[in-house]
């Protein structure tokens, strides 16, 4: 395919989709309504914007990590009134109110000790953070609205502080330069820090980052803190832009935060969110807003859009696509390594699963010779489409569970895990290490699983010979396969050596073996059996 | 066997105590500050008040039970409750509108399901997608003005002011949904397969549950009692409006989550205490003629403060307190 049909069509991928939603919706209002191309109207779109994004920045980092912040909108409505409230009313020691110099840092202060509040409910006291924030939001509109005996705070002048929604220089707003300026520092640190890294982590698998010694509180905390940092920022700017503050904004900025978070997950990132999503979200959700208004259509129409197009979103996410196409670009090691990985997950059921399960075995069977065909058709020639189709539809029926009906569980990756954990070790080449020796310490125990392996995978000739010596020649011959396409098969091809040993055996026999003391399978296998594989490994 | 068994017994019962001591605490100071709270009448008045908290959470109950959150069944109602307003004022009779309503809170409740127990969308992002576009189409029917035509009329105040035996219609309708959610929760296979489900869905799934059957039903009950909850919200203030059901949100996961604190999981049983808690304190505030946000702000630390106790291992502190006497009097072995 030539260069540019190329990068047209990874343009068109699902994770610019949103983009091109954007663009196509903003051409309609454009073209349909007069008034929403004007220039100030234009720029009032960018600032609508301006105070969701502000809102939800660090909530972005939450909701990647896995938690979830629902008190935002609440606990800009508190800042917004406390602010309002601070310059209002006749402080009973000065009798006068409060400088504006105080009220917002007050305000900003206020806001961010209440988050405080439920960040460490979640990271002391283990709450879950959806009820945490929850509650802590509930009393935050208390506040609020006790502040204002139950409604707004109307300033008697415009604000000051109006300078920083409505002033510019060299026409751009403030709070457009301020915005910018933000999400360029998040982004720096999303996309270019340990942190960033392990925020991801934490999203993607707890209990793995956790045990990788990331400060999980540390940072959870932390998140929750700007979190309402920056929410009580939103409230500040509410007051600058309304002239009053309100007890009660939840509304709307509930549904358009998380819309913009999760939105905007569906850019770049592919189903995380993640900072420039969001930013974009948010001005989607402002343009959509701005130009239904202008077409005279009722608001709460943006409320139907704005959720379909939440649910089709994450229904882009979860459904997988399976395009042969999209993995031409791989480095070989990697394709080596995923193949190494589909043939480990039928291994584990067809050495380690049950007995008697005729159909299972020659499903198995099926796709371990399709990779040994296709591997080498693909390292040879990266454009072979039909072999990575074939190297991807086995993939596909060695992990979606049709050939392994009655067995579930994959001691093999068990140890595979803790070399990737320990040391680095790609998946699938942890995979090719640990085959190997397994199978040469425990062929002895199912001498048939073997000898059926070496028959009719490699069609190694069994008449008059002894099993044992069946089995390995077969697992030789396996090996072999593994190194020719390029994978590690030894832990030595990985830097690890005989004194890492006991250590990678005390994280197995402490993440993985029951309290039998031993790691479930068939045949089951005790520290000494793993010690031994993993010297054989070396 | 037996020994974590009556380990959990024992720790239930001092977070009863904890639970119940609390209750009396906040009850003792509303009947403190007001005499109306203390009058026998107020007893049957919390009964009816405690109805649609309490049967929210109810629904709520289910999906947590299954590990799921809703994010919808706020907005859900709101459509329930104006789609039962809207025929309400084209004449329908009541019973007929309420149950369109409860359909309309059961078919949401399925897409939920759907969406989130076989689709496997995650549960937040779809709930909330689902209840924005729920609450865009409550807005059709008046443009978002309140519905009030009939409201007097057709007897639809029948199902928050009747009272059979003497006693309130909500209250009744209460009783036999927490009857048949405990039956269904705690007493029947469906129930385990719930729990099962909430404590390992792969496991579930492995053993032959099938889970996105159940996942949906729970979202079912989710929209259909939130929506008959603001049906009788409705039916009490004598008008439809777009709004009134966000208020659940809130109280709603505040009554599974004081059970939990309780009972350390899901239970009806611990629903239905959180619903009484914070009906007391609805009901007290209320009696002392203060404001929605005293009560908001009440049961936002009241849910915490119990969450918190209930994180308290106190066989643990007791144990430690007894070590440490006997050690300071000389005779613990080390």
């Amino acid at each position: 395919m030539s260069r540019p049909a190329e990068r047209m069509k990874r343009l068109l991928a699902a994770q610019y989709l949103l983009i091109w939603v954007l663009g196509v919706m903003a051409g309609i209002f454009w073209i349909a309504s007069p008034a929403f191309r004007t220039a100030d109207n234009l720029l009032e779109v960018v600032r609508g914007s301006g105070i969701v994004a502000v809102l939800v920045l660090a909530l972005t980092w939450i909701a990647a990590s896995g938690e979830i912040d629902v008190s935002f909108p609440e606990i800009a409505g508190f800042a917004s009134m406390v602010t309002a409230f601070c310059v209002t009313y006749r402080m009973p020691w000065a009798g006068e109110p409060l400088p504006w110099a105080v009220a917002v840092p007050a305000a900003i202060a206020a806001g961010t000790a209440l988050e405080l509040v439920s960040g460490s409910l979640v990271v002391v006291f283990k709450l879950p953070s959806l009820i945490a924030t929850i509650a802590v939001g509930s009393m935050a509109r208390a506040m609020a609205s006790f502040l204002g005996e139950g409604g707004p705070i109307y300033l008697a002048a415009d604000p000051p502080i109006e300078a920083l929604v409505f002033g510019r220089i060299c026409g751009v707003p403030y709070l457009v330069l301020a915005v910018v300026g933000l999400y360029a520092a998040f982004s720096y640190l999303q996309n270019h820090t340990t942190m960033g890294q392990h925020l991801y982590a934490l999203g993607e698998n707890r209990q793995a980052a956790l045990d990788a010694g990331i400060r999980e509180k540390k940072i959870m905390l932390g998140f929750f803190v700007l979190s309402a940092l920056l929410a009580s920022c939103g409230g500040v700017l509410m007051v600058a832009t309304y002239s009053s503050g309100q007890p009660r904004m939840s509304g709307s900025y509930f549904i358009d935060g998380l819309t913009a978070v999760f939105l905007g997950a569906l850019i770049i990132k592919a189903g995380k969110p993640n900072v420039i999503g969001t930013l974009i979200g948010a001005i989607f959700l402002s343009v959509l807003g701005n130009g239904l208004t202008l077409l005279g259509v009722p608001f709460y129409v943006g409320f139907m859009i704005k959720g379909a197009l939440m649910i089709f979103g994450v229904v882009i996410i979860a459904v997988s696509i399976v395009d042969p196409e999209l993995t031409v670009s791989l480095p070989p090691y990697q394709s080596a390594c995923g193949a190494a990985d589909t043939i480990a997950h039928v291994m584990e059921f067809y050495i380690n699963g049950r007995e008697d399960a005729p159909l299972n075995n020659r499903i198995q069977e099926a796709v371990i010779l399709t990779v040994l065909e296709n591997v080498p058709r693909v390292l040879a020639d990266p454009n072979d489409l039909a072999a990575r189709g074939e190297l991807q539809w086995a993939s596909i029926v060695a992990l979606n569970g049709w050939s392994q009906p009655g067995d579930a569980w994959t001691p093999m990756h068990q140890i595979g895990h803790v070399l990737s954990a320990r040391h680095g070790v790609t998946h699938g080449a942890s995979l090719s290490i640990i085959m190997p020796a397994w199978m040469r310490h425990l062929h002895g125990k199912r001498p048939g699983r073997y000898v059926q392996f070496a028959e009719r995978i490699f069609g190694i000739d069994t008449e008059g010979r002894d099993d044992g010596e069946v089995a390995l020649d077969a697992i030789d011959r396996f090996e072999a396969f593994l190194a020719d396409i390029g994978v590690q098969t030894r832990l030595s091809d990985a830097g690890i050596t005989a004194g890492d040993v006991e250590a990678i055996a005390e994280d197995v026999v402490r993440i993985s073996f029951g309290a039998d003391g031993k790691l479930a399978g068939r045949p089951p296998i005790d520290r000494d059996d793993l010690e031994r594989i993993l010297e054989l490994a070396l | 066997m037996s020994e974590p068994r009556r380990k959990s017994v024992a720790g239930e019962t001092i977070t009863l105590i904890v639970f119940f001591v609390l209750l009396a605490c906040v009850a003792g100071a509303f009947a403190g500050a007001s005499p109306s709270f203390r009058s026998a009448g107020n007893v049957v008045n919390l009964l009816k008040h405690m109805a649609p908290v309490a049967l929210v959470g109810l629904g709520l109950t289910f999906v947590l039970a299954v590990g799921f959150a809703d994010m919808s069944f706020q907005y859900v109602c709101c459509l329930s409750g104006m789609t039962m307003s809207y025929l309400i004022a084209r004449g329908l009779p009541p019973m007929a509108s309420v149950l369109i309503g409860c359909l309309v809170g059961m078919a949401f409740g399925a897409i939920n399901g759907v969406l989130v127990g076989r689709l496997r969308l995650p549960d937040m992002v779809a709930s909330i997608g689902v209840g924005s576009i729920a609450w865009s189409l409550a807005y059709l029917y008046s443009g978002g003005a309140h519905i009030y035509e009939n409201f007097l009329t057709s007897g639809i105040r029948k199902l928050n002011d009747s009272r059979p035996l003497g006693v309130p219609l909500p209250t009744v309708i209460m009783a036999v949904a927490y009857g048949l959610g405990y039956l269904l929760l705690h007493r029947s296979k469906w129930g385990r397969r719930f729990y099962a489900i909430g404590s390992n869905e792969v496991a579930a799934r492995f053993s032959g549950i099938n889970v996105g059957r159940y996942v949906t039903a729970a979202f079912v009950l989710c929209g259909v009692l939130a929506s008959l909850t603001n049906m009788i919200k409705i039916a009490a203030q004598g008008n439809g409006n777009v709004k009134g059901g966000l208020a659940f949100l809130m109280p709603a996961y505040a009554t599974v989550f004081v059970g939990i604190s309780v009972f350390k999981k899901v239970t009806v049983g611990g629903t239905f205490l959180g619903a009484l808690l914070i009906a007391v304190m609805q009901n007290g505030f209320t009696s002392m003629s203060k404001p929605v946000y005293y009560m908001n702000f009440a049961v936002g630390l009241v849910l915490i403060v119990a969450i918190v106790i209930s994180k308290i291992d106190f066989k643990e502190i007791l144990r430690r307190r007894r070590l440490r006497s006997e050690l300071a009097r000389g005779e613990a072995a080390p």
